[in-house]
């Protein structure tokens, strides 16, 4: 918005000036022509040589815009009488010719106009100049001589056909010679003072100065003086000349002014009778000179619009060949263009492109992929001329290019020396568009990549585990920085490299000459050559600092070219901590053990005092039985014997006592599942007996001898049997029943359940009562069926439980047989 | 009760087969009479026949346990003087039923349970 006041009203006023004061230029100048005019009039009734007032008003047309003619006509009629003010001729007449000479100015700029061309370019090509001189020099005259002659002849009584004659030729002249100088120079003006003084100017002025001296020393002399002779000839031939040159060196203004002063001097010698124009009347020399001017006018103006024509073309050519040049200069740039120098070359080039053009900026916007938005990324402003910004958008849209690319969009401002943008450019801005376009989304690609690989590497390097990946001829195609932390040494640390065999791999991974390397080695082999998917080993290696546990993984390499990855992990930790746990494992199951033997005290005192009660009585007895008279001998025997059995038997409740307590390794041997219920049914017996609980025993007698360990199994049965018993606390004595069975599932399996008649199994629990730490008594631990399944799961076999449809619930577990271990 | 100057009877009522032939022996040396039950139910089956002058009973036994027997006894308002031997320190909780001389301890000593044994058939109260 333009601030209300001053502005506004000085463009007015500006808008207003400016033709008045080219209307009074042109009033001032038709009133001199027409004076000139009348000045060039041999005899006051003859007809005049020139007649630049038809000219002038035909210069003034065909440069103002069609709406001022009108105005521009009235304007002129005033200087139309006052320059007639002294003339002899009738008002009438006088307001006739007003009428002829506007309507030869309306005929020739209404016809130029009619055929599509303006004073701009009007003497640029040679078309244009045909047009001209049909339209201005020929028509326009000729058809307006008639009103003319008949005016004259009419109410000024001459005769008509010598006034048509001589007005036609005089227009004509006039027309042809003055109309290009106006035209041009008022076209030209400003360029050439921009332009300022250069050779072309000192050219322009010699040539000039040249024609004038020629034209003053030569029609200047009087015949007497020189006479005639072939002589003459050369001073004709040397103004053709200059007048040529200026047609050929200075463009269709230089010529136009060339002819013009070569037409002042002519007529001016003329005037004068001089020679070569005082052998014929002077009505004939004018008539003449009129022709021989127009004659070397119009195929010198032919020549300078030709020769200017050529030379645009030309010009338009050097410069559409120096920007293809350019172009492919620009498009070879940037091939294999290294992802770092884009940036520095679209801005050089930015800049090139700008001044080659002379747009005031050029400007690369970015189309951000996120939020779809234009983000200046590269921009050239030309100096002096404004930073352009997402505005300059907008402008492109009407009048500069603006190219729209995957990448986002080249912009140009307006063009420096004012013209619009040729259409001929935009497709090969378009070209240029696609160029940067793809040498700046190649970048990106080539960030982006080089950024996840710079990731993968990371990645690589970052990983605890050491990784060789190896090709399908089995060598080493890379490796990552931990794997040399694996070695087996410090010294041998640097053996493995890119290039090195599977061979070496594996002789550097695992213990040389070991089963594992020979292993290992055909297993990667063997996945190289997709005979196998994958390879895991654990395998233990001797350390300075102790022995030290590796997993080594093998899988096939997902690429078309095949190859494998192998991995190498340092798992001493974990190795350690599962031995720590199985320990762990292994010293709460024992104090599982022991708790549940404390459970357990009384019946187990109930059950050892059976057997020494016996041992005690009957050694008592032999004694007494010895001491009388005669000793019952027999009886004493039979007491010893019953002695040693009861012995045998407590032994046997020692014997299973420590088997339960001891903390022994895990040992797996072949062992009668049977006989291990059995033992343990005896362990409880007393406690079943104080419980008041009925246990019957139903063993599969064709049960196979399994592969487990006792004690584990033992302790498995020992504390269903006991969760069992205590599950019935609250049912009714009668009732207190349990079936303990086994049995042989299939050749691989057999199977074991203990079933009760006590509360059975919560609905909710029955998930988690194989969990650590979930109990339903009171003091209870939370271990015992925990354990009990790890026990069972390392025996290969499942441990479950479900209520029974009579009350009660039964726990199963099931075993597989194995094959015999040591 | 048998007559005077014959030997006593000793009922001994107990599961396990080593204690009832151990004491069986042991009572016999003593110059006591002993009859041995398997079952509180075979005593209290053999009691149509004969009463024993003193009851040696197990508490812990399949069946019918050892109070069930004393029970028995009572509600037949039989009164037998009875040693209860038992496996372990069970006396807890135990109400000292009628006729009840003594607990015995398993294992126990011959002079403990034959002074016992003359307590009880001597009608005494035991100590």
């Amino acid at each position: 918005m333009t601030a209300p006041g001053a502005e506004p009203r000085e463009g007015a006023v500006r808008a207003l000036v400016r033709p008045a004061g080219i209307v009074l230029a042109i009033v001032v100048a038709y009133y001199a022509g027409s004076r000139i005019g009348v000045l060039l009039k041999f005899e006051p009734l003859a007809p005049s040589l020139l007649w630049p007032p038809n000219a002038i008003l035909t210069a003034a047309l065909l440069l103002a815009p069609r709406r001022r003619w009108g105005l521009i006509l009235l304007a002129v009629f005033p200087a139309h009488l006052l320059a007639r003010l002294d003339s002899p001729l009738p008002l009438a007449l006088i307001l006739a010719l007003f009428v002829t000479n506007c309507s030869e100015a309306l005929i020739a700029a209404a016809a130029v106009r009619r055929l599509g061309f303006t004073a701009s370019g009007l003497f640029d090509s040679l078309r244009a100049a045909g047009v001209f001189i049909a339209c201005a020099g020929f028509v326009a005259p000729f058809a307006s001589s008639f009103a003319d002659a008949a005016a004259a002849a009419v109410l000024g009584g001459k005769d008509y056909w010598l006034v048509w004659e001589t007005r036609f030729f005089a227009n004509a002249l006039t027309a042809l010679t003055l109309v290009p100088v106006i035209v041009l120079i008022a076209g030209k003006w400003r360029a050439w003072v921009r332009r300022g003084f250069d050779r072309r100017l000192l050219e322009a002025v010699g040539v000039w100065l040249g024609i004038v001296v020629v034209g003053l020393s030569l029609l200047d002399v009087p015949r007497g003086v020189i006479g005639f002779s072939v002589l003459m000839a050369v001073p004709f031939a040397v103004l053709l000349s200059l007048l040529v040159w200026s047609a050929v060196r200075l463009g269709p203004a230089g010529s136009s002014l060339a002819v013009l002063t070569a037409e002042v001097l002519a007529i001016g010698g003329a005037a004068r009778g001089q020679w070569p124009f005082d052998v014929l009347s002077r009505a004939d020399n004018v008539l003449s000179l009129q022709i021989f001017l127009i004659g070397v006018a119009i195929p010198l103006l032919c020549l300078a619009a030709l020769i200017e024509e050529q030379q645009r073309d030309q010009e338009a050519l050097e410069s559409r060949l120096r920007f293809e040049e350019m172009l492919s200069r620009l498009a070879r740039a940037f091939v294999h263009l290294p992802s770092d120098q884009v940036d520095p070359t679209i801005d050089a080039w930015l800049r090139r492109l700008g001044e080659h053009l002379q747009s005031d900026h050029v400007a690369i916007f970015e189309l951000s992929p996120a939020d779809k938005t234009l983000v200046p990324t590269h921009s050239w402003v030309a100096d002096g001329a404004r930073q352009p910004g997402l505005s300059a958008l907008d402008g492109g849209l009407h009048d500069s290019p603006l190219m729209i690319t995957d990448y986002g969009v080249l912009s140009f401002g307006a063009r420096r020396n004012g013209e619009p943008w040729p259409p001929a450019v935009i497709p090969q801005l378009r070209l240029v568009a696609e160029v940067f376009a793809n040498a700046l989304t190649r970048k990106q690609a080539e960030n982006a990549l080089r950024a996840s690989e710079a990731v993968k590497a990371a990645i690589l390097a970052s990983l605890t585990s050491g990784v060789a990946v190896l090709d399908r001829s089995g060598r080493v195609a890379a490796i990552n920085e931990t794997w040399h932390s694996l070695g087996p040494s410090e010294a041998a640390s640097a053996g493995i490299a890119v290039g090195a065999t599977c061979e070496e791999v594996c002789a550097y991974a695992l213990p040389p000459g070991s089963a594992y390397a020979r292993d290992a080695r055909a297993a990667i082999e063997a996945v190289i050559a997709g005979a196998r998917s994958d390879f895991a080993l654990e395998y233990p290696r001797a350390a300075a600092a102790g022995e030290r546990w590796f997993a080594l993984s093998v899988l096939p390499l997902n690429r078309t070219e095949g190859g494998a990855v192998v991995s190498l992990t340092d798992v001493t930790k974990r190795k350690r901590m599962e031995l720590e746990a199985r320990q762990t494992r292994h010293e709460l199951a024992h104090f599982t053990r022991v708790s549940t033997m404390g459970e357990l005290t009384a019946s187990l005192a109930h059950e050892l005092s059976q057997p020494l009660t016996g041992i005690l009585a009957n050694a008592q007895a032999a004694l007494r039985l010895l001491a009388a008279a005669p000793p019952d001998l027999d009886e004493v025997r039979d007491s010893l014997v019953d002695i040693v059995d009861d012995d045998r038997r407590a032994g046997d409740i020692i014997r299973r006592l420590r088997e339960l307590l001891k903390k022994g390794e895990t040992r797996r041997v072949r062992l009668d599942l049977n006989a291990v219920v059995s033992d343990v049914v005896k362990l409880v017996g007393s406690d079943a007996l104080m419980r008041g609980v009925a246990i019957t025993v139903d063993l599969d007698p064709a049960l196979p001898l399994l592969s487990a360990d006792r004690v584990q199994l033992q302790q498995v049965v020992l504390n269903l049997l006991m969760n069992a018993m205590e599950a019935m606390a609250g049912t009714v004595e009668a009732a207190r029943s349990l079936v303990i069975r086994t049995e042989c599932l299939d050749a691989g399996t057999v199977h074991v359940s203990i079933e009760d008649r006590g509360r059975g199994i919560a609905l909710d629990a029955a998930d988690k009562i194989f969990e650590p730490f979930y109990t339903t008594k009171p003091d209870g631990m939370g271990m015992g069926l925990s354990i009990a399944r790890s026990i069972i799961e390392a025996h290969d076999g499942h441990v479950w439980a479900a209520n029974n449809s009579a009350g009660g619930a039964t726990f199963h577990f099931t075993l597989a047989v194995g094959a015999p271990e040591g | 009760m048998a007559g005077a100057g014959s030997r006593l009877l000793i009922a001994v009522v107990d599961d396990e087969k080593s204690v009832r032939t151990s004491l069986r022996r042991l009572l016999a040396a003593s110059e006591l009479d002993a009859v041995t039950f398997a079952s509180g139910q075979e005593f209290l089956d053999s009691l149509r026949q004969s009463r024993p002058d003193c009851l040696i009973l197990d508490l812990q036994m399949p069946g019918l346990s050892g109070l069930d027997v004393q029970r028995q006894l009572a509600d037949r308002r039989l009164r037998v003087p009875t040693i209860i031997i038992t496996a372990e320190d069970e006396t807890r909780g135990a109400s000292p039923s009628p006729g009840t001389v003594a607990y015995l301890c398993k294992p126990f000593e011959e002079h403990v349970l034959l002074g016992l044994i003359a307590r009880a058939v001597q009608g005494a109260p035991a100590p």
